[in-house]
């Protein structure tokens, strides 16, 4: 999952990054609304993390042109301002959710991933293919009742493909939403983490391949034995 | 109100007194001559069996409340009416030309009006009868004689009564009047016991008026003050409603009573200004607390990230973590500073301050912000300028200038100090493209950025403030003024 976090404040960007990065999303910063709209134009984010008052272009502003260009992100609004009108301002604009600063930062990391799940219209937080399940909230997979632990980056990954399980995934979506701007366009590095992942959930001889691969189109994460 | 109405009563009572009293003297300068034309009688030893019933005056009635008694010089034991019994009536000693008026009370308790009179009698040897025959004259003689003897030679009366004598006096102290004459001493009385009820009547009457008209004038002062005061209350009970919540309310003055019109005016200017400062202050708050959420979640954001991925943790993270710590510090303390100098809490401690060094000296700290923006800086400042004030307070005027124009200058731009020996004391000026002429107003606002989103960095919007106050303590005052897109702010004396 894919993060943009626009935030003015170099300090609370970087722990946040620090903190999203952490729990399995790939994040882009940005320190004012301008090159904020660039990114989120230039990227398909599954969240958009903003706050309103931002040097050059505020965050109202900035979510308004998004919206009116079509682009159906969700957007978590992060702000200092807390007055009802400040809210419903926020929200009226297209915003998914508003938390206001200071928070705690499981709050933050509790509502992204719950926008996430919103993005692949998923109301719980255990996904679920063939005998593969996936808690999204306890960062937890376990096959056929084995437990199976993952690091972050591939945990992202796997979440990835299961909220998207049965549709084809292209090597270039996995690296916009798993992946920030370091990686490189010309790395084999989702080929190799889908051959590791692919290890990884065979937890044992029997356990039937879920992650196939589409020649020239991508992967598909589906359980064919059903 | 009550006073009023107790000098009216008495004023009331004595009038009326007055007129009783002027009514019995009236009563009693008629009884005169009745009274010496018995006493005159009795000395000639005349039966007052002749006398017709109102020739007596009522002077035989024992019920008739008059009396008198009379003395010739000679004598000691006086002529009395019969009415008078064994009480006795002073002898006068004092005598006025129209008789001397009197109250006295009698031996049984009754207060009388006396009038005191002496007149004289003709000479016991001049014939008294009408022929100057012997024997006791008859009632016709004595009438004729009694009507007479005042000597002023005017006709009788027509019904032949006798009448009062006019009262001519002996002379004064009771000396003896002409050769032959005799001076008798008369004291009429009349009982005060009608006059005195009529009084007491009187002054019952004026009580209770009195009482009456104090009791209706409070009912109708009451009603007339609860009906003009009304406006008055409920202008009150409206002002008793208003808090801070509602300091938009504004009196409808126009349907005031004009006295009560100043007042809703007066009241309406003073909720204005109560409505701007409780604006200015909740505001206040909300930058204020605008101001320390960033910080705040900037602090907690790093605490937690440091506690659930202590992998993470940086050297930076700590340092970040004293940065923001003392950025957090830095406002508290302006803003402690800030309520000492708006509540002249601060004492002023001035000291010769040579302008030139000091300046340099402020500087210093800012230089190197300014040499990494490509900011010129040029001091138009007089070596020999000194000032007597309170260094304290102008540094923190002066730094807050000079930090200002290095953080905010345009790039690649100059900076001018000046200082003349006369006009501004000090004034700062520097390129400010992105200001306009309605940013002029708020600079000096606590908590105001130009731009509002910016978190970072040493300045919280207090600098400007803070120096403002300052400038006030030192009895000076800034002023900013955007001309040609350069803005200069100056500190100027306020006799300047």
């Amino acid at each position: 999952m894919r993060v943009l976090l626009v935030e003015d404040s170099e300090r609370l960007r970087r722990s946040l990054t620090t903190a999203l990065k952490s729990s399995g999303y790939a994040v882009d910063g940005a320190g004012d609304g301008e090159e904020g709209l660039w990114l989120a134009r230039a990227h398909d984010y599954d969240v958009l993390v903003l706050d309103i008052m931002l040097p050059g272009l505020d965050g109202l502003s900035l979510l308004a042109s998004l919206r009116k260009e079509g682009n159906e992100t969700p957007v978590l609004f992060l702000t200092a301002r807390d007055a009802v009108e400040d809210r419903v301002a926020g929200l009226r604009q297209g915003a998914d959710d508003y938390l206001v600063k200071p928070f705690a930062l499981e709050e933050l990391l509790a509502r992204v991933e719950t926008l996430t799940r919103r993005r692949y219209q998923k109301r719980t937080s255990m996904v679920r293919v063939g005998d593969l399940e996936l808690n999204s909230s306890a960062k937890t997979v376990s096959r056929a009742g084995n437990g199976i632990q993952l690091a972050a980056r591939e945990f992202a990954l796997l979440e990835y493909l299961m909220l998207r399980s049965g549709q084809v995934v292209s090597r270039t979506e996995i690296e916009e939403h798993i992946y920030d701007d370091l990686v490189s366009p010309m790395s084999n590095v989702v080929d190799s983490a889908i051959c590791a992942l692919r290890k990884q959930i065979a937890v044992g001889s029997d356990s039937r391949p879920l992650i196939h691969t589409r020649r020239g189109q991508g992967y598909v994460l589906e359980d064919r034995a059903t | 109100m009550g006073l009023l109405w107790g000098a009216a009563g008495v004023v009331l009572f004595q009038a009326v007194k007055r007129g009783l009293e002027l009514q019995i003297d009236s009563d009693l300068r008629n009884l005169v001559g009745p009274a010496r034309f018995i006493a005159r009688a009795h000395s000639l030893g005349i039966p007052q069996q002749q006398f017709r019933g109102s020739d007596l005056a009522g002077f035989n009635d024992p019920d008739g409340r008059v009396y008198f008694a009379a003395w010739r010089s000679a004598e000691d034991t006086p002529v009395r009416s019969k009415s008078l019994g064994d009480r006795t009536l002073p002898r006068p000693k004092r005598f006025a030309s129209q008789g001397v008026f009197r109250d006295y009370e009698l031996a049984n308790g009754e207060w009388v009006r006396t009038l005191s009179v002496r007149s004289q009698n003709p000479p016991p040897g001049r014939p008294v009868g009408p022929r100057g025959g012997g024997g006791p004259p008859g009632r016709d003689e004595f009438s004729r004689m009694e009507t007479r003897e005042p000597g002023r030679g005017g006709p009788p009366p027509e019904d032949g009564r006798p009448r009062a004598w006019p009262l001519r006096p002996g002379r004064e102290g009771g000396a003896e009047g002409g050769p032959g004459h005799e001076s008798v001493d008369l004291v009429l009385a009349k009982s005060r016991r009608r006059i005195d009820e009529t009084l007491q009547l009187v002054l019952g009457g004026i009580g209770f008026t009195g009482i009456v008209a104090a009791l209706a004038s409070m009912l109708l002062v009451r009603l007339a003050l609860e009906s003009g005061l009304r406006p008055l209350r409920n202008l009150g009970d409206q002002t008793a409603g208003i808090d801070t919540g509602a300091l938009d309310h504004r009196f409808a003055t126009d349907i005031l009573p004009v006295e009560l019109r100043p007042i809703g005016v007066r009241l309406n200017d003073l909720l204005a200004r109560l409505q701007q400062g409780f604006e200015r202050e909740r505001r206040f708050g909300a930058d204020l607390a605008h101001e320390l959420r960033t910080p705040v979640a900037e602090l907690r954001s790093m605490a937690e990230v440091a506690m659930k991925w202590p992998e993470q943790t940086t050297p930076e993270n700590y340092q970040d973590l004293l940065a923001i710590s003392e950025r957090m510090q830095g406002t508290i303390e302006n803003l402690l500073r800030l309520a000492r100098l708006e509540n002249r809490a601060s004492v002023r401690r001035d000291e010769t301050v040579r302008l030139s060094e000091f300046l340099s000296e402020c500087w210093k700290p800012f230089s190197e912000r300014a040499a990494g923006r490509g900011l010129r800086v040029r001091f138009s400042v007089s070596p020999e300028i000194s000032l007597a004030t309170d260094p304290n307070l102008l540094r923190t005027i002066a730094s807050n200038l000079l930090s200002n124009a290095a953080e905010y200058a345009e790039a690649d731009s100059e900076v001018t100090v000046e200082s003349a020996g006369s006009g501004p004391v000090l004034s700062v000026c520097n390129a400010a493209p992105h200001l306009s002429d309605d940013d002029i107003p708020h600079l000096f606002e606590r908590l105001w950025r130009l731009d509002r989103s910016r978190t970072s960095g040493s300045h919280c919007g207090l600098g400007l403030a803070l120096a403002k106050a300052c400038a006030e303590a030192l009895d000076m005052r800034l002023t900013a003024e955007l001309k040609d897109g350069r803005l200069k702010i100056s500190l100027t004396r306020l006799a300047q």
